[in-house]
């Protein structure tokens, strides 16, 4: 309490300062507002006059501030303690106005109505039930009233003031710490001397004190100061000399026995139980017929409702007509007056917070936090605007939201506007019929969110529109930080995440059905991957099966007769050119030549082969050919042992081995080997391959044998082709002169005919398949007595040939039918489609 | 030759034949289990005579007798194929192989170079002057009419150049992204398509006809085995 006493709490910030400064040490806010009477510091001044508080008022609004120039005035001039609570009860006398009435001049010299003066004192009544705010412990210095509603007003005098009192003290207050407000035992011995309203305001002052210094945000519980005593910091023009005169002269009277005008006072506690509330309120609907009514500009301007706030408007108590206390009659015709003299009216049923809010519990007791400037709550005019904006049958503003609703009732905007008071007074006062219509909104135009200062600046009807549109959140109070108090703060947390809840997203994975159709398609062919299919067993016989048995069947059937009957009427084939050559250079050996035959055919291809070469060799046989048998296959040296023991046979030659032919055996290594051999025949091949290995190379004739181009003839048997072209690839070269001659298959036949017919000569004779030996037979009548394999086999080979032929052409009929029958049925199923 | 003319060997060897010959037969009704034998048997046979052959045509007398009874060059010249022989054989152990490499690549080195030798000499370079002889009418035989003999060369020519064309594959990626062989490739390889498929079916050809000759012969077998039987009682 008494360190509170020598420090001045910032408004802002709400932090203790030491009582000298005029500027908070840590915020740098105004502490002492500045009176309009005191000169301004320059450093405050651009403050002052930089900040977005309102604009100056127009000139007409001189008068609206002379009754508070007037209380600063008469702050500044009275000195010493504060008046006596006994001096501030000394009502007028009877039938006299209230001097601090009758100072209000010009302004609160118009006459006011009986309705109006009814309707007024019926809103009070209605008030009076549910007044909530307390007033406010604290005033609000007059230096920082001009910036916001400060939180405290230091007065010098420690005797009790009224909230609206010490709130009026706007001369010199130099900041000068708050008053403690007076402690119940000082206010129950001042309490007989002062009238009952003003017992309950000091009571609830008290008890809000009390409340107030345990909550840090200062700034919340700081008393605001009432709007017809305080300006805010810009735009605040200079209030006139004569309605500030005409006001303070009851508040001149009050302080007789207190503290003057801008001297620091103690605030009233505040009733501390709701005990004392009923009977604050007792005595406030008593008839205040010993106390100076406040003048009637005073209450006008308390009544003008503050714009451009979409704030809950507190109720003022319900008074009935009966209890009316006399000032308040008397302020109705003060208020009259001050009509006639053409300053800015108020409604007449404009009531001064203090008024308003006697009986409004207080801030301490709800344990809300009260906003910046709002200390008075009952101070305010939203009570006051409410109803004229009921009575006006205009939207009322809706319900604050559950947030919003902790806030006291009253919620005084920090920017208490004299200009919307005057707007709002102008307007009420203006008849109905030449009031501005209401501006409606246009369609499709979305309405636009002003600032506070130009939404007060809007006439009465729009801002009771807008109001009913304003933002909510510019109805919250902060309740923390050093912005605590303050109305219209951007919040550090976005709305939507403050009252809304946030939206739940679903966990589950957002899957269409076109994607849940290709994940089962999916999973299924993963599934049965894995899965063993049965094999679907076909048909024991198919068509495949008995077209196979068909063609053996026909192929067996015409062999099978030829080689019963042996029918041999199919003749020959008439010599080709290359079994021409052949004969031609079999004929030219020498008797007694030394042949090199060299069988690599396989033993599948033994009967064509036998059939192919069987002439050849006995055509050999018949010329006295000694045979020099090799093969570069295992199976070769076998198989050339077999050919010349059947041709033999089937000649009649007699053909022993050693004597008539030499079976070299095998030459390992393929082509190697058979370069080897064409370079070293008798190192490849040393010994025969007999039972006693017989070293024929030193034996006749091949003893004079020492290369591959010694052969007289070399001829080569096989089936393949590749075979052949590595006996002609290699061996060729290295023969020179000797001839090279091929007994072919009819398969490798196609291959080898190049080397023969090209320019090239590098083979000189080939019989191929059975058609190169029924030829070469056809063309030597004489070998094999006519009667070789080819001549046997010749009629089987012509009619199983024919016979094939018919079978092939046949199914390739066949094939190419089924193929456009299907062609037809596919674009007969796409026309159809 | 009948079957009484026929010696012990000669006589089971010739029901051997005719037996795995009707086995072999029987693939014609489906695979089966006679089919499988003889197979099994033919390959069986074969390799066994195979390595009776590589024995005593190869391995005795060129590497054993050389080096037991041989002169000391033999000796010489036999220890090299010893060496690689021996090398080979390291190659059964997938461990060991690596020192079987040596002799291996020099099997390999050998047997390409005298493919490719071969190939060179024995074949593209006398092919090549061949076909550029088609046209040379003053090599040309006199057996048949210069412009026969003209024609003839120049569809061989032809026939060559469009088969070489057909097996051209460099082409280029087109503006529609697909790689495409020029214009007048793709026409030269249309018609060596026709040529080639012209060789194919006459290769066909000449494999149907080997088939029915050794078929032929197997069935010529066949009856003159079972005729004897029966004309002979």
């Amino acid at each position: 309490m008494a360190a509170d006493m020598a420090e001045l709490r910032c408004p802002m910030c709400g932090k203790a300062n030491p009582e000298e400064l005029d500027v908070c040490q840590f915020c740098q806010a105004r502490l002492k507002p500045v009176l309009p009477s005191a000169p301004i510091p320059e450093d405050e001044q651009a403050a002052v006059e930089g900040s977005s508080r309102l604009p100056e008022p127009a000139a007409q609004d001189d008068s609206l501030s002379d009754w508070l120039n007037f209380l600063r005035d008469s702050g500044a001039e009275s000195e010493g303690p504060p008046a006596e609570s006994g001096g501030e009860d000394q009502p007028p006398p009877a039938g006299e106005l209230p001097q601090w009435l009758e100072r209000t001049g010009g302004e609160a010299s118009e006459p006011v109505g009986e309705g109006d003066s009814q309707d007024w004192l019926d809103s009070l009544r209605k008030r009076g039930e549910e007044i909530t705010g307390p007033l406010g412990q604290e005033t609000v210095p007059e230096e920082s009233m001009d910036e916001d509603w400060p939180a405290s007003v230091k007065l010098p005098d420690q005797d009790y003031v009224p909230e609206w009192l010490a709130g009026a003290s706007l001369g010199d207050q130099a900041g000068e710490p708050l008053a403690e407000p007076p402690s119940e035992e000082e206010s129950s011995l001042e309490s007989d001397d002062e009238p009952d309203w003003l017992q309950k305001i000091r009571l609830r002052q008290r008890d809000e004190t009390e409340e107030s210094q345990s909550v840090e945000s200062a700034p919340a519980e700081e008393p605001g100061m009432p709007d017809w005593l305080g300006e805010p910091a810009s735009g605040v023009p200079a209030a006139p000399d004569e309605p500030a005169e005409s006001v303070s002269d009851w508040l001149a009277d009050l302080r007789s026995g207190g503290a003057p005008v801008g001297e620091e006072v103690e605030l009233p506690e505040a009733p501390a139980t709701g005990e004392e509330l009923p009977a604050a309120e007792q005595e406030l609907e008593q008839p205040l017929e010993e106390t100076p009514a406040p003048p009637p500009e005073i209450l006008e301007e308390a009544a003008a409702p503050v714009l451009g706030a979409a704030e809950e408007i507190p109720t003022a108590p319900q008074i009935s007509d009966e209890e009316i206390p006399d000032w308040l009659a008397g302020l109705v015709a003060g208020k009259a007056a001050a009509a006639a003299a053409g300053s800015v009216e108020a409604d007449a049923e404009s009531l001064p917070d203090w008024l308003a809010d006697l009986d409004k519990p207080s801030d301490a007791d709800s344990g809300v936090i009260v906003p910046f400037g709002e200390e008075e709550p009952g101070l305010t005019f939203d009570w006051l605007q409410e109803q004229v904006r009921a009575d006006q049958g205009l939207a009322v503003p809706p319900p604050e939201s559950s947030e919003a609703e902790e806030v006291q009732a009253e919620k005084i905007t920090p920017f208490v506007g004299d200009l919307s008071d005057f707007l709002e007074e102008e307007y009420l006062s203006t008849p109905e019929g030449e009031r501005p219509p209401a501006a409606q909104p246009e369609e499709g135009l979305t309405p636009a969110e002003l600032p506070n200062w130009l939404e007060a600046m809007r006439p009465l009807d729009a801002a009771a529109m807008s109001a009913a549109v304003l933002d909510e959140g510019e109805s919250q109070i902060e309740s923390s930080g050093p912005l605590a108090g303050l109305r219209g703060i951007l919040p550090a947390e976005p709305d939507v995440a403050r009252l809304k809840k946030p939206p739940t997203y679903a966990m589950r994975l957002q899957v269409s059905e076109s994607q849940q159709a290709n994940a089962n398609l999916l999973d299924e062919l993963v599934k049965t991957e894995g899965q063993p299919r049965a094999v679907r067993m076909g048909a024991a016989i198919t068509s495949q099966h008995v077209w196979r048995l068909i063609i053996f069947v026909v192929l067996i059937g015409v062999i099978i007769w030829k080689a019963l009957t042996g029918s041999q009427e199919v003749a020959l084939p008439q010599p080709l050119p290359e079994i021409l050559d052949t004969g031609s250079v079999i004929g030219a050996l020498p008797s007694n030549s030394v042949v090199l035959l060299a069988v690599d055919y396989e033993p599948g291809f033994s009967g064509e082969m036998k059939a192919t070469s069987a002439a050849v060799i006995d055509h050999l046989m018949l010329k006295g050919a000694y045979f020099a048998l090799v093969s570069t296959s295992p199976a070769g040296v076998g198989l050339a042992e077999q050919l010349i023991q059947d041709a033999s046979a089937l000649g009649g030659h007699q053909y022993q081995v050693i004597d008539r032919y030499a079976n070299l055996g095998y030459i390992p290594g393929g082509p190697m080997g058979v370069v080897g051999f064409a370079n070293a025949p008798r190192k490849m091949t040393p010994f025969a391959l007999d039972v006693d290995s017989t070293a024929v190379w030193s034996r006749e004739p091949l003893q004079r044998v020492t290369r591959l181009a010694d052969f007289d003839l070399v001829a080569v048997l096989t089936e393949d082709a590749d075979t052949a072209r590595v006996w002609i690839e290699q061996v060729q070269p290295a023969l020179d002169s000797t001839p090279l001659v091929m007994l072919l298959s009819a398969q490798a036949e196609p291959m080898v005919r190049p080397y023969y017919q090209s320019s090239s000569n590098q083979v000189q004779g080939m019989v191929a398949g059975l058609l190169g030996g029924g030829s070469y037979e056809s063309a030597h009548q004489d070998l094999l007595a006519g009667d070789g394999p080819a001549r046997r086999y010749w009629d089987a080979f012509s009619l199983s040939m024919l016979a094939a032929v018919i079978l092939i052409a046949l199914g390739g009929l066949v094939s190419l039918l089924t193929q456009a029958l299907a062609s037809r049925d596919t674009s007969e199923g796409e026309k159809k489609s | 030759m009948s079957l009484a003319e026929m010696s012990l060997p000669d006589l089971i060897g010739t029901l051997v034949g005719f037996a795995l010959t009707l086995m072999v037969f029987s693939y014609a009704i489906g695979d089966n289990a006679l089919f499988r034998i003889t197979i099994h048997v033919f390959i069986g046979v074969a390799a066994g005579y195979a390595a009776v052959v590589a024995w005593y045509s190869v391995v005795q007398p060129l590497l054993i007798v050389p080096l037991v009874s041989g002169t000391q060059s033999e000796r010489l010249y036999a220890l090299f194929p010893l060496l690689l022989s021996a090398l080979l054989l390291f190659k059964a152990s997938p461990r060991l192989s690596r020192i079987g490499n040596p002799a291996l690549a020099y099997m390999v080195g050998v047997g390409v170079a005298a493919i490719i030798g071969g190939a060179v000499i024995g074949t593209i370079f006398p092919q090549a002057l061949a076909s550029m002889d088609l046209l040379d009418l003053d090599a040309a035989g006199s057996d048949r009419p210069l412009p026969l003999q003209f024609l003839q060369g120049l569809f061989i020519l032809v026939g060559t150049l469009t088969t070489l064309a057909y097996f051209h594959f460099g082409a280029r990626q087109k503006p529609d992204g697909q790689p495409r062989r020029p214009e007048w490739i793709e026409f030269l390889a249309k018609i060596g398509q026709i040529f080639i498929a012209i060789t194919l079916g006459v290769v066909f050809a000449g494999v149907v006809t080997a088939s029915l000759a050794a078929l032929i012969e197997r069935i010529f077998f066949i009856v003159n085995f079972v005729l004897p039987l029966f004309t002979a009682s």
